[in-house]
């Protein structure tokens, strides 16, 4: 399986939003589509997916025009939203059936994503009682019966992994996250990054767009940077990573080691009781730097050399575009 | 793209609409409501167009007092023959004062002429007051039959003269002079017709209702969709075209079930209210429904109007819906739409009050003529062809919405922004088509 986009382009009035965007994957694995607010990532998916007419450009999934006919796609939108008085598994329910899977094949993966998410309280509000010494399910007798809930009852956290679940009913072979984590809390985000690691590791094609650069990172292995409409970076991850060697020195010592710092011509980012973030020129700066403190009888607490983050080149890039 | 791509899960959209409007509790609630309303209809008609007529007398006797030389044969066996009348007691002399049951009649002379002067009891309800009118006739017709046998009228005389005449009004205009032998039979005054007025009102009422309904319902369902922010969900699985008219199927079978569930009441409530009221005020409501001949024919052409006519409104209301970002912009994009109805339910009902030229010609116009064609069809004012040429219209009309939407509908269903009016949206697929030609 292949994915080839080649040429997008779109424009509103005169406004051009997205300007010949083109990359590829050829294997299973995450690409990351990054940008400024309003860069074009959101249009650019709409346009791939055949949501929003394309004034220019294609998108091929194994050599066929990709639409949701010709590809299993699963789409976690930017703007989400549920349907706000229908109860959350009729919703659910319709949309499964909506990519044309079968009522049953869909409440049994409605299960399933429902105790992986740790949404089956909303979802299952009358099921019955786990007794504690035996394990076994019986039905509550006794206790009232509860309605199906309602979107609108539920959390922004907990809506948003009831929308994710929507996405992922169809096991899509092609799955589109778009901002996935944002706004969920460090347990929710745990739990749809575990779910999106399994599909990875099932060998699917995600395309991810997110501000959260650590997630984008943990993840992704290609990545194109979008600003304004334009891509101003493109490729594997880790090419670029080292196109720009290892330049980021963070290092923490006893005592106050500035005057040397200064002296072997590193710039100091950052500075926090003898615990310095530093941009170096490379290995050599760096190792030469340390010679001079081991020499000096400095005790080096941490000496740990890495190449920039994707936080960094990102600011780096869409910044010196912006400076242009 | 493939057209039938477009509709491709439009089912799936209408079953879960459908499950979803039968589901919601207001909907439910205004189905009750609707129902009991149906129920209580022929008791409040039959109360407010009777009045005090369920606690009147019934007629029991008849009181006939001869002041002249006249000799009267047996009333008793005239009235004998009626099957209305030959229960009733028929009593000679004075009507005595005080009874309630009864009434009564006095043959005098007047300027030398025998005059029949009827004691009608004000008090009578309504079925018996029906009665004594129609014994008041019985009563005229022996006499003066009785005058005109004494007068030397033998039998076969008597009998051509009781068939009388009829008197009938046509305007020469409206009579095609090309033909040797115009049919005049029809039966066609030109004038207000009361029966005609209430029948025209009736079906435009039913309809502007159809409509009205689907018309919120549709706007108000596609802008939740956009400021629910679902559309991206929902593009993912079906074509904007399919969640339209999924919607729009839905509603119609919703407001179907709706008007299945009122007509269901006030059959049930004509039949209870039969046995217990005195429904002889609903013998105008019964005229109108005679005066339309619905058969099965007719009741078909009524159908398909409708669904078309439906059709056409919810699309629009579909586009215009789309063009809205919020729920505060609904009333603006239905107001293109209850215009058009209420334009069409307006000429229906002026038309029925002018001359019959101008209703057969707006018949076949496409928006009117769905409020128009099966009441002219049904009085015999417009041929089927006309009909059919109408349909014919109406069908174009929808095509051309559909084509609109197919152009513009992918946009507007992801558009956010100040609401696009009609003609801003024309505009929009108008642009796009430039815009392709260009490219192409």
């Amino acid at each position: 399986m292949s994915l080839q986009v080649s040429h997008l382009h779109k424009k509103y009035g005169t406004k051009v939003v997205v300007d010949d965007l083109s990359f590829s994957m050829s294997g299973p694995g995450v690409y990351a589509l990054l940008g400024t607010n309003g860069a074009g990532k959101t249009t650019s998916i709409r346009m791939m997916l055949d949501m929003l007419a394309r004034d220019g450009g294609e998108a091929l999934w194994n050599g066929k025009p990709l639409s949701t006919e010709s590809c299993n796609v699963g789409y976690l939108a930017e703007e989400r939203g549920l349907y706000p008085k229908y109860a959350l598994m009729d919703q659910l329910v319709y949309f499964a059936t909506l990519r044309g899977v079968a009522k049953d094949e869909a409440k049994k993966r409605i299960r399933s994503l429902a105790e992986r998410l740790e949404v089956e309280e909303y979802l299952y509000p009358n099921q019955p009682v786990i007794q504690a010494d035996t394990g076994r399910r019986r039905p509550a007798f006794g206790v009232k019966k509860e309605k199906p809930r309602l979107a609108d009852q539920l959390s922004k956290g907990n809506q948003q992994k009831i929308q994710f679940m929507a996405a992922m009913l169809s096991d899509p072979e092609l799955i589109v996250l778009d901002e996935p984590l944002s706004g969920l809390d460090p347990v929710n985000t745990d739990l749809i990054r575990d779910v999106i690691r399994e599909e990875i590791a099932r060998g699917k094609y995600l395309i991810m767009s997110s501000h959260q650069m650590a997630t984008v990172e943990e993840f992704c292995t290609d990545i194109t940077i979008l600003d304004r409409s334009k891509t101003v970076l493109q490729g594997n991850l880790n090419d670029i990573k080292k196109s720009y060697g290892r330049v980021n020195l963070h290092l923490k010592c006893e005592r106050d080691i500035s005057g040397y710092i200064k002296a072997s011509g590193a710039q100091i980012l950052s500075e926090k009781e003898y615990e310095y973030q530093l941009k170096v020129t490379g290995e050599i700066q760096a190792n030469q730097l340390l010679s001079q403190l081991i020499s000096a009888g400095i005790p080096v607490i941490t000496f740990d050399l890495r190449e920039p983050s994707l936080h960094e080149i990102f600011v780096e890039k869409v910044g010196e575009v912006h400076e242009e | 793209m493939k057209s039938k791509e477009q509709f491709r899960g439009t089912g799936k959209v209408f079953s879960f609409t459908l499950v979803q409007l039968l589901k919601s509790k207001a909907n439910i609630i205004a189905m009750i409501i609707a129902f009991f309303f149906s129920i209580l209809l022929i008791p409040v008609i039959t109360f407010f167009s009777s009045g005090n007529e369920k606690g009147g007398e019934e007629l029991k006797s008849f009181y006939f007092e001869n002041q002249t030389d006249f000799v009267i044969p047996d009333i008793k066996e005239a009235l004998a023959e009626n099957e209305n009348l030959k229960d009733l007691e028929i009593r000679e002399g004075k009507l005595p004062e005080g009874e309630k049951d009864t009434a009564g009649a006095v043959l005098m002379m007047e300027e030398g002429v025998p005059a029949l002067v009827f004691l009608s009891n004000p008090n009578l309800k309504g079925e018996d007051s029906l009665k004594q009118e129609e014994l008041m006739s019985c009563i005229y017709d022996v006499i003066d039959s009785e005058r005109l046998r004494m007068a030397g009228f033998d039998e076969d005389t008597l009998r051509f003269l009781a068939k009388g005449s009829s008197r009938q009004i046509r305007y020469y205009n409206e009579l095609d002079s090309d033909d040797d032998t115009p049919d005049y039979s029809e039966e066609d005054q030109g004038g207000f017709d009361q029966t005609d007025y209430t029948s025209r009102m009736g079906y435009s009422i039913f309809l502007m209702t159809l409509c009205m309904y689907a018309v919120g319902y549709i706007v108000r369902s596609v802008i939740e969709e956009k400021a629910s922010k679902l559309v991206d969900l929902l593009l993912v699985s079906v074509k904007p075209a399919a969640l339209l008219l999924g919607k729009v199927l839905a509603v119609l079978i919703y407001v179907i079930l709706y008007m299945s569930v009122m007509v269901a009441g006030v059959l049930i409530s004509l039949k209870i209210s039969s046995l217990l009221f005195n429904t002889s005020a609903l013998s105008g409501i019964s005229a109108v429904f005679t005066s339309l001949n619905l058969t099965g024919k007719n009741l078909l052409i009524v159908l398909v109007t409708s669904i078309l006519g439906y059709v056409f409104f919810g699309l629009l209301a579909g586009l215009c819906g789309a063009g809205c970002s919020n729920m505060e912009e609904s009333g603006g994009a239905m107001s293109t739409c209850t215009i058009l109805i209420m334009a069409g339910y307006m000429v229906s009902i002026f038309t029925s009050l002018g001359s019959t030229g101008a209703a057969k010609t707006l018949s076949v116009f496409p928006v009117l003529s769905v409020f128009m064609a099966p009441v002219n069809y049904m009085k015999g004012q417009i041929g089927m062809g006309a009909v059919i040429l109408s349909w014919g219209l109406q069908l174009a009309a929808i095509l051309l919405l559909i084509f609109l939407s197919a152009r513009v509908y992918r946009q507007l269903i992801v558009y956010n922004g100040k609401r696009l009016n009609f003609l801003e949206i024309v505009k929009m697929a108008g642009r796009k088509e430039a815009e392709d030609e260009k490219a192409a």
